[in-house]
């Protein structure tokens, strides 16, 4: 069976125009792209149809591409469509507490400049406190005190220095795609709630706490813990904290 | 009995195997063979894929989930950047008349690798898209060094790339020595590159690469203008002036999808290999050694070359890597543009081995060097 190499070529460009049309239109890019390089999925779904359509008016005909398809031709096609038979075959694949281990958990000093500060702890956010870790001066600037009041929304991670009895709750912040995410977390003291190993690692909570700083660490007592699904983003961006 | 061919069949286009009938197998690979037939069969792979992955439970394995996010991630973000620089390069090789460059090709090495670095300006796309623009600018007559110089230089000092670096380092209040710093340390690099990789020639500097139909028909347009003579089309016809228009689009339409369809296998490698590290190797290996002067600025060199990160985004990244002091951030938001998996793989569709082994020593030398000097300055 001889695949004509115009069809060929044309097929590999229709199947990542069709790719990123369904990133786009499913809203699935949220889960590769931050918000701030989204627009590069619309530009990429309009772009490719522009070059398939062009492709097959103008380019079909010229006279180099006719012929069948080598072997090598063939194989380097297919190895340009590996990314989509990747997600393919792993659907909703989703950055956890796998990730979180690999990668340094970073204190963006991005958020120095924008800290919502004590009057406003319902934007204070996992990199916030991460960054009062880091930063005891940030802490007390940003009124990362004892007592107050924290509504969270991250996924269970446990670590090796994650202290008996708690978990930490991590989320990604990233800047452009998944690949340079990285992850905060704080440890949560769920005693109040329920057992800690009643949450599996990766499942996504909504913790409602309270703010302690035990030698140094902070932890949140958590006094409300709900269980809710995967978030339409899952990944923060670091601009807008 | 075979039927013998008479003048009839011979002008009606019948020969004596058409008097034969058609086996139901040749039928089916005709049929599969089609658009449409591979439209089907893509559909049915598809779902037996998703079946299989499903049954072995694929979505289970977290290295598996975080390589298959990273990966993707990595090909997505650089897809439109890299459809970008082949039309860019199409544009150039088929609308910008040949005269120009013969022009620019006989100016001094020394005015035009400034001329093409601070051209870069202009570009702002990442290192994806400046590849096959340099390549095709260097094809045209374009000096090696300048062609090297602007591919260098266009990731470093476009505007969204300062723009972005500004905006990350504002926060701890040195946005302008970052963002001046990159543009600096970027134009240094890229000049300094050009003129030692750039005394090499442009043949001994490009791959060869197999002919495409876009590239020979180019080639004969070319030669036709050149000498004078009326393009021609396949028939030996002279094109007229619509003819030639439409042409010069069937061109500009193949040379797009040559260059995509070539870069882009380059790219899903580098970007594989990219993800294969990120999910083996722990960041703290590197990351833990920030306190040390020199090695930290090449632990995050390193970093920025496994990461593949894009360069108008990368100055957030870098930002996070507290422990380290902000030349050695430097050098990893100056490094990653320069080299790093994927553009290794895309350097090696596109150069020779030569150019590969000219560039590592002199992006690593110069880019710590570089970077030395400005922390002696600012920090």
């Amino acid at each position: 069976m001889k695949l004509q190499r115009r069809t060929g070529r044309a097929f590999v460009i229709f199947a990542w125009a069709g790719f990123f049309m369904w990133l786009w239109l499913s809203g699935e890019l949220s889960r590769y792209v931050g918000p701030r390089t989204d627009w590069v999925i619309p530009f990429g779904a309009i772009t490719l149809t522009v070059v398939l359509l062009g492709y097959l008016i103008f380019g079909f005909r010229s006279s180099g591409v006719r012929g069948s398809l080598t072997r090598r031709e063939s194989a380097a096609l297919g190895l340009i469509l590996l990314p989509i038979l990747g997600v393919i075959l792993i659907p909703n694949a989703q950055l956890g507490s796998f990730a979180v281990s690999k990668k340094d958990a970073g204190a963006s000093n991005v958020v120095l400049s924008k800290s919502p500060g004590a009057k406003d702890p319902s934007k204070i956010g996992l990199v916030h406190l991460q960054t009062g870790e880091e930063y005891p001066g940030y802490a007390e600037y940003a009124g990362l005190t004892d007592g107050i009041e924290l509504k969270l929304i991250g996924f269970v991670v446990r670590l090796d220095d994650t202290p008996d009895g708690m978990f930490e709750l991590a989320r990604f912040y990233i800047a452009c795609c998944a690949a340079d995410a990285t992850p905060s977390f704080v440890a949560v003291d769920p005693h109040e709630v329920a057992p800690a190993d009643q949450y599996p690692e990766d499942t996504w909570l909504d913790v409602a706490g309270t703010l302690e700083n035990q030698d140094g660490q902070f932890v949140i007592v958590a006094s409300q813990i709900v269980e809710i699904p995967e978030p339409d983003e899952p990944y923060l961006p670091f601009l807008g904290l | 009995m075979a039927t013998r061919q008479t003048d009839t069949d011979l002008r009606l286009g019948r020969n004596a195997a058409l008097a034969q009938p058609r086996s139901p197998i040749a039928d089916v690979t005709g049929l599969l063979a089609s658009p449409f037939g591979i439209v089907v069969g893509m559909l049915v792979s598809a779902a037996v894929l998703v079946a299989v992955g499903r049954t072995l439970g694929l979505n289970q394995i977290a290295a598996a989930e975080t390589f298959v996010i990273v990966f993707t991630s990595l090909v997505v973000e650089a897809i439109p950047f890299v459809l970008l620089g082949a039309t860019v390069a199409a544009a150039i090789e088929v609308f910008v008349p040949q005269r120009l460059f013969s022009r620019i090709a006989r100016l001094p090495v020394a005015l035009q690798l400034p001329v093409a670095s601070a051209g870069a300006l202009a570009f702002p796309v990442c290192e994806c898209g400046s590849v096959p623009v340099a390549r095709r600018l260097m094809t045209k007559g374009m000096a090696p060094a300048a062609g090297i110089a602007f591919m260098l230089a266009a990731p470093a000092i476009n505007p969204v790339v300062l723009a972005s670096t500004w905006v990350a380092y504002e926060g701890r209040g040195n946005a302008l020595e970052m963002t001046l710093g990159r543009a600096a340390v970027g134009l240094f690099v890229a000049v300094v590159a050009g003129m030692v990789i750039g005394r090499l020639s442009t043949k001994s500097l490009l791959r060869e690469r197999p002919a495409s139909a876009s590239e020979a028909v180019a080639a004969a347009s070319r030669y036709a203008h050149d000498h004078g003579q009326d393009e021609l089309d396949a028939d030996g016809c002279a094109i007229s002036a619509t003819g030639s228009k439409l042409r010069k689009g069937r061109l500009f339409a193949a040379h797009v999808a040559d260059d995509f369809l070539f870069m882009g296998r380059y790219l899903v490698i580098g970007a594989a290999l990219a993800a294969v590290i990120q999910v083996i190797l722990p960041q703290d290996i590197i990351t833990g050694l920030g306190e040390l002067p020199v090695l930290s600025t090449l632990a995050l060199m390193g970093l920025a070359f496994v990461m593949a990160l894009c360069s108008e985004a990368d100055a957030f990244v870098a930002i996070s890597f507290t422990q380290f002091r902000f030349a050695s951030q430097l050098g990893f938001l100056n490094f990653g543009p320069i080299v790093d998996t994927k553009l290794l793989a895309l350097y090696g569709a596109t150069f020779t081995r030569g150019f590969i082994r000219a560039l590592l020593p002199v992006a690593i030398i110069t880019v710590v060097a570089a970077t030395v000097v400005f922390g002696l300055f600012v920090e």
